[in-house]
């Protein structure tokens, strides 16, 4: 209910985001949705976030989210479970991309935003 | 499997429970389960089971007396195990079983024709997921081990080193370098300017491991490259262990630390800590 409102006011350009949170207990099997970041969530233990790389090569991204481990992330979702992740995300692969994640926003670093993007914020 | 020339001979390749596969003909593409038993030495054959492994690496059992055309699946690989039961579990998407309780992280790996680059993790409910090294033993027995998940292994965090630290290195002239290595990271303070006429050369890299959970938990010793002799010709105390990193030989300074305080110390610390023990160096 909350996202179909939350899509509308995007619509309207009253909201901004890329992505969404969608909730999950397990790690999801089949690839998420361009427009989603699912929070892998067991017991009140955060465990992942997935999503699909915004540098539009394709791939998944799992951040581990184990706050014993390296690397490690955090992720906040505000009322309109836009998430925040910190710190950026920086891929190793060929897309090579470098971003953050802010209010469901991607903000690229510098020199981080591969030239075949699909035209994702700015 | 394809007939070798004229003589129709099916070759199978059955493997034991270390996954190590011999070679064993048939003269038909189609055999029972009790023969691929019986080619592997299995005896008594009822106490064991053959499984197929599938092109795409999911498993099938054969039953004793099923006919199973190894042609018709593409499955060229037979797994013969002695066993009265089979444990069934997840690697993604795929369905396999293993015909003992405990399985290696080694083979779990191998069953899962994982690339070097994938990390494979355990899914544990209501507790953060395990990963899972090649000398890892799993019990499949224990309730709720079903699911493993594979992982490609190429997303860091960007900014590795706290920012306090980078501040600190950079305000008080420090030339560093950050290398993440085997999912470690070291940060290199080069040409770092050594006690006057102390030791055999001047200037020296040092490598500082960041331990999982820096900067909460306190890094312990430190490495210098080129290996440091005072001048005197003699190895310094402690200091005659070596460790590889980042394509280097290090010199292990075993200097350990017991007073970190989580949220104040940081590299500011270590620097201090480096320098007092490059000063106190004795033989």
């Amino acid at each position: 209910m909350k996202k179909l409102l939350a899509n509308l006011l995007r619509q309207l350009g009253m909201l901004r985001f890329d992505f969404l949170v969608t909730k999950q207990d397990s790690f999801p099997q089949t690839p998420e949705s361009d427009e989603e970041v699912i929070l892998v969530e067991s017991g009140a233990i955060q465990k992942w976030a997935c999503f699909s790389c915004p540098g539009g090569c394709g791939e998944r991204i799992s951040l581990s989210l184990n706050p014993d481990r390296r690397p490690r992330w955090r992720i906040e979702t505000d009322f309109w479970q836009r998430p925040s992740l910190h710190p950026s995300v920086h891929q190793q692969n060929e897309c090579g991309c470098h971003f953050w994640v802010k209010k469901g926003q991607v903000y690229w670093c510098k020199d981080g935003q591969p030239e075949t993007h699909i035209g994702k914020a700015k | 499997m394809k007939p070798q020339g004229n003589d129709p001979r099916f070759p199978v390749l059955i493997a034991d429970e270390g996954l190590n596969f011999k070679k064993h003909v048939f003269d038909d593409p189609k055999v029972l389960g009790r023969q691929l038993i019986e080619a592997a030495g299995g005896h008594p054959v009822d106490e064991h089971v053959a499984i197929a492994i599938l092109p795409n690496g999911d498993f099938e059992d054969i039953r004793l007396d099923e006919s199973y055309d190894l042609r018709g699946r593409g499955a060229e690989k037979v797994l013969v195990t002695r066993t009265d039961r089979v444990f069934k579990f997840r690697i993604d998407d795929k369905d396999l079983e293993w015909p003992r309780a405990c399985i290696s992280g080694f083979v779990l790996r191998k069953l899962a024709d994982l690339p070097a680059n994938y990390n494979l993790w355990q899914e544990i409910p209501g507790q953060q997921d395990r990963k899972i090294a090649d000398s890892d033993v799993i019990n499949l027995d224990a309730k709720g081990v079903e699911r493993f998940i594979s992982l490609i292994d190429q997303t860091t965090e960007g900014d590795t080193l706290p920012s306090f630290d980078q501040t600190f290195l950079v305000d008080h002239g420090y030339q560093f370098e950050v290398i993440q290595e085997a999912g470690k990271t070291g940060i290199i303070l080069k040409s770092l300017v050594l006690p006057e006429g102390k030791f055999n050369v001047e200037t020296a890299d040092i490598l500082v491991l960041l331990p999982t959970g820096y900067p909460d938990c306190a890094p312990d010793m430190f490495y210098a490259s080129p290996h440091l002799t005072l001048a005197s010709g003699q190895v310094p105390k402690a200091c005659s262990a070596q460790l590889s990193h980042a394509g280097r030989v290090w010199q292990r300074w075993s200097r350990h630390n017991n007073a970190w305080r989580p949220g104040v110390d940081g590299l500011r610390t270590m620097a201090a800590r480096i320098k007092t023990a490059l000063m106190e160096a004795r033989a």
